[in-house]
């Protein structure tokens, strides 16, 4: 569960898709054969028993873990957030009253949907536009282009926005032309808050891109060379092959990155709150709803407000992530 | 076996997490009922600059054993805040003695939800009688002294007096000849400045000075607050003069590249600090130009006051009782009062009268001012005068004068779209920590 | 288009993107081969790294080491809960019929897919009820509850372990233990490694859980311990210089990051031998 939670990548390509030959990535859809129904002998029955005993505790240690790290903090946070402040006895929704009349409360989802709004498309069109491109190319040149993409995702987490620090102060860096082209000439010039949406797009999208060529790779290394052979024999030149087969071939994958980035941009955190410490609060402390939620645990000390707002944060990210489970159509190898 | 098993388990989990957060009571500001004595070890945290003082203790008193951890905090950082709630659910870990990284972390330490600081009224009774009212007011929460400054931090007029001479200019002793000189100077010799409006510090450098209510606490969560009052309004006017005429830059005195401009700086408001600290330690501005005129003030005013920025303030836990109380409290006397600390280590003026003189003494010798005497008597004249009703809350104004005020000015706004950002901003915050905000005292 | 000038247009935006990639990697690696004491960058040599590492290690009496031990008990640590937890978890969902099952497959769905910080205060809130704060071996195994590992090994089981073996095992006399044990197990060794890896990663660069649980400087992260040597930086603050005595100017953090990312670095040159090398096992062995 604890995976990244700086780098946009969803870490579910097989590092193995960095060699020449990407393999699809585990979730591809698979069918494999469900079990045989089951004979009714009293043999069997014993076998069937034993064998709810046996997944019993097979299952055990992770349901646990799954209740101890993922369904119970999710009832304690609840449960918490209708108590009311001073946590003495039951405050109905009163604490999402005070959360949702902060002044931060809307500004906050206002600076991530922003970012979203310019990574999004940024990623969709980028990552696309690259896997098309690798995938027409022979096996060498691509794979080697496919790993010049990934180099930066192996600086993972806090090392990609340390390497991003040193980019983005026109004193050190090395793109400084870039920001001097701006006008430019300090780290707080560049960083000031307007320009926060587009840094962090970046940012994201130079993290998270090359993990995406992998997958989106994989999925056009997947289609059947007959289907583009036909294709071609129909008169269809590169771009149409790319436009009319390859595109509507990985589709479903394209909501999925879609729907993954979109949550992934309400756990944003360590990036604007760095920054904000380095310009000496240029940026706001609370910039995103993950700090404000932090601000309401370990600043303002007011529980049932942080139950409350990670209880907002979980309804929002848990509906994207059933949209994803339902619709991307990448999880239903069972029905 | 997750299915209405598992809905169980939640709710036996929840009900017993519930249980285990029943509340206790308010507990009052002396020793805390959980107090402990470690025999005499005392544990203190400082910030870089204050090793110094510890060093000097051990010297001072080698029978007492000291733990010392070095800590840093940028100002408005939640993180030192984040270690005291783990030990208030610990119930142990807490330092002896702290200096805070942030003068506003006294307002989360003495709030009733960690309480932390010890009232020190009756205990160190002797040092507190030693500093001047306007340096200790702000350790006075309901009446009870919860703190001790470490160097009063008062705001003079800084200038370079060579460039005074060689422009023929005069210092300016109210805040309207400030305004008009910083114009002249913009227009005259541009490149250079009169002013930072970007830091942290900028809120009390002005606003306190004019006595604009940001922080007058008037309880643990009343708050009289109101930018649209006449002495808001006066410095609010003043400043939109000076950022248009480009008197004032829009960066901070803490950021990289107000180095730069440091030594382009004519004049401006500045705590006593800044002369060692900013002047010579940071913007090495050479030995011999700089030096300080009394405190500006507004010429309708009766009484002449000024503000105070930064300065330092000492916390001592309510957590501990016998020997390790008595140490701490020996700790206590020697970092805010001992002239081995004070005056021969310490770099701001101290905050107890009697080590003012000695300590001038000392800076005399070291030469870095110019026209040393007028500097030392406005240092003095300030300590005495800093404008009361402004007090650290748990909101932090500086924070939000940094990320309103300073990108609007950076990203070309008007000084006066700045103001009213900050202004709303400002509110919303203080309410978002429970504060009530009133408009009149 | 003609296919030449198409083929052309397709390698040079390749190369050049490749290029926009590389390039900030790249100097910024040159830049942990400089040396600065405060007066701009210099010389380029791997000594220069070498000094810069060892005034790191100044840093808090060597803090940085204790950052980078605690990382690797989470990571470590982390990793081999998710294993052991998902792996049967996996195999129990992939081949056996049991009630539960698949609202314990929804779960995970679930939560894997929603962004893990979401729910850092809720465990936040849950731990400090229990008084746990601060205890590494808590988030040792919060971070060993690893849903995608679950999902990748139920993926695994589904594509790679037919049913009929299942059976004919069964038939045999074996204990759904031993099936487990001698079956399932060795043909699982490449989702091992995957799981063990994708964990390793995630659990080395999450800074959300550690920021909140590990809050005392001397038991957090790496992760978390990074943006202190930031905030200690003169580069950013000037008067950091005139307290601390460790300074650190850019190639000091240049080689702090590094240090810090070669052990993602390593684990994934490792998994990828091993994971291509069982990939061709893995089909082939049953």
């Amino acid at each position: 569960m604890y995976r990244s939670s700086q780098t946009g990548r969803w870490p579910a390509s097989p590092p193995a898709g960095t060699t020449a030959r990407p393999a699809p990535p585990p979730y591809t859809p698979v069918h494999a054969a469900d079990l045989p129904p089951l004979p009714r002998t009293r043999r069997t029955g014993r076998v069937v028993r034993v064998g709810r005993r046996a997944a019993f505790f097979l299952v055990l240690p992770y349901t646990v873990l799954l209740l101890v790290g993922g369904l119970v903090p999710v009832g304690y946070a609840v449960v918490k957030s209708l108590q009311n402040e001073s946590e003495t006895g039951f405050g109905g929704l009163s604490s999402y009253q005070r959360v949702v009349s902060d002044l931060r409360f809307a500004e906050t989802f206002g600076n991530v949907l922003l970012t979203l709004v310019i990574w999004l498309p940024l990623m969709l069109v980028g990552v696309v536009g690259l896997a098309l491109l690798v995938d027409a190319s022979s096996a060498r040149f691509g794979a080697a282009m496919r790993f010049v993409y990934y180099l930066p995702g192996a600086l993972a987490g806090v090392a990609n926005f340390m390497l991003w620090l040193f980019l983005i102060d026109p004193g050190q860096s090395p793109v400084a032309f870039l920001w001097h082209g701006f006008g430019y000439r300090t780290l707080n010039e560049v960083a000031q808050p307007g320009n926060l949406p587009y840094i962090l797009a970046a940012m994201l999208f130079f993290q998270g891109a090359g993990t995406w060529v992998v997958v989106l790779g994989g999925g056009l290394h997947s289609i059947p060379d007959e289907l583009l052979e036909a294709a071609r024999l129909d008169g269809a030149d590169a771009w149409g092959v790319a436009w009319r087969v390859k595109l509507p071939m990985i589709r479903p994958w394209l909501g999925y990155l879609t729907l993954l980035n979109l949550a992934y941009g309400f756990q944003l955190f360590l990036e604007p709150q760095v920054l904000s410490q380095v310009t000496h609060g240029l940026i706001a402390p609370q910039w995103t709803p993950n700090q404000l939620s932090f601000s309401y645990a370990y600043q303002i000390l007011d529980t049932p407000m942080a139950a409350a707002m990670s209880v907002i944060l979980l309804a929002i990210t848990l509906g994207v992530g059933l949209l994803v489970v339902r619709r991307s159509g990448l999880f239903d190898d069972e029905r | 076996m997750i299915g209405r098993g598992a809905r169980a388990g939640v709710a036996i989990a929840t009900l017993a997490l519930i249980g285990l957060t029943a509340c206790k009571g308010p507990e009052g500001t002396g020793t805390a009922d959980d107090a402990t004595d470690s025999g005499g070890r005392i544990t203190v945290w400082v910030d870089p600059p204050r090793l110094p003082a510890v060093s000097a203790f051990q010297r001072a008193y080698p029978d007492i054993p000291v733990d010392v951890m070095t800590i840093n905090g940028n100002v408005g950082s939640t993180e030192l805040q984040q270690k005291f709630v783990l030990f208030n659910q610990a119930g142990e870990g807490w330092p002896d003695a702290i200096f805070f990284p942030s003068n506003d972390d006294l307002a989360w330490a003495a709030n009733s939800k960690i309480n932390y600081v010890r009232d020190l009224t009756a205990d160190l009774a002797d040092v507190i009688s030693q500093y001047a009212p306007g340096s200790i007011s702000q350790c006075r929460i309901d009446g009870q002294y919860r703190c001790l400054r470490n160097d009063a931090a008062p705001d003079v007029l800084w200038y370079d007096k060579q460039l005074f001479a060689a422009w023929g200019y005069k210092p300016p002793a109210t805040w309207e000849d400030y305004a008009a000189l910083s114009v002249r100077i913009a227009a005259e010799h541009p490149g250079y400045v009169t002013g930072f409006l970007g830091d942290a510090y900028a809120p009390d450098r002005y606003l306190w000075a004019s006595g604009c209510p940001t922080n007058h606490r008037l309880g643990e969560r009343q708050v009289h607050l109101n930018l649209a009052d006449p002495r808001c309004e006066r410095i609010r006017d003043l400043l939109d003069r000076l950022v248009t005429a480009g008197a004032i830059a829009s960066t901070g005195i803490f950021s990289p590249d107000a180095t730069e401009l440091g030594r382009r700086l004519v004049m401006s408001p500045g705590a006593v600090w800044w002369g060692n600290f900013l002047f010579r330690d940071t913007w090495k501005v050479p030995a011999g130009r700089i030096t300080a005129a009394p405190p500006l003030r507004w010429s309708g005013d009766r009484e002449p006051y000024t503000s105070s920025e930064g300065g330092g303030l000492w916390g001592f836990s309510r957590h501990i009782k016998g020997a390790q109380l008595r140490n701490t409290l020996t700790f206590a006397r020697f970092v805010a009062a001992d002239p081995r600390w004070q005056v021969e280590l310490s770099v701001g003026l101290p905050g107890v009268v009697p080590l003012q003189q000695p300590w001038l003494d000392k800076q005399r010798q070291a030469g870095y001012l110019a026209d040393f005497d007028a500097a030392a008597a406005a240092f003095v004249l300030a300590s005495t005068i800093v404008r009361p009703e402004r007090d650290y809350t748990r909101y932090n104004t500086g924070t939000v004068w940094t990320h309103t005020v300073t990108p609007a000015l950076t990203s070309g706004r008007s000084f006066d779209h700045a103001w009213s950002v900050f202004g709303e901003r400002l509110a919303g915050e203080a309410r978002a920590f429970g504060y009530t905000v009133h408009d009149s005292a | 288009m003609p296919p030449a000038l198409g083929r052309a247009g397709r390698i040079v935006t390749l190369l050049i993107v490749a290029a926009i990639f590389a390039y900030p990697v790249a100097a910024f690696a040159l830049v942990a081969l400089r040396r600065d004491d405060g007066t701009g960058p210099t010389g380029l040599g791997l000594g220069n790294a070498r000094d810069s590492w060892t005034t790191v290690l100044r840093f808090n009496d060597g803090v940085v080491l204790n950052w980078l031990g605690n990382s690797l008990i989470v990571a470590t640590g982390g990793a081999i809960v998710a294993v052991v937890a998902g792996l049967p978890a996996g195999y129990a969902l992939a081949r056996l019929h049991f009630p539960g099952r698949r609202l314990l497959r929804f779960c995970t769905l679930l939560t894997m897919v929603v962004p893990n910080t979401v729910l850092v205060i809720p465990l936040y809130l849950e731990v400090s009820a229990f008084g746990a704060v601060n205890n590494i071996w808590v988030v040792t195994l919060l971070m060993g509850f690893y849903p995608f590992g679950v999902y990748l090994t139920y993926i695994h089981f589904r594509t790679t372990l037919p049913v009929p073996v299942l059976e004919a095992a069964r038939i045999d006399g074996l204990s759904e233990g031993d099936i487990f044990r001698r079956i399932a197990i060795p043909a699982a060794r490449p989702a091992i490694a995957l799981v063990g890896f994708f964990s390793f990663v995630a659990n080395w660069t999450n800074f959300f859980l550690p920021l909140v649980l590990l809050p005392l400087s001397s038991s957090t992260t790496i992760s978390v311990g990074l943006p202190q040597l930031v905030s200690s930086s003169p580069l950013f603050d000037p008067t950091n210089t005139a307290g601390l005595d460790v300074r650190l100017y850019a190639p000091q953090l240049a080689v702090a990051t590094f240090v810090t990312a070669a052990p993602v670095i390593a684990v994934f040159v490792i998994a990828q031998r091993a994971l291509t090398r069982g990939q061709m096992l893995g089909p082939t062995r049953r």
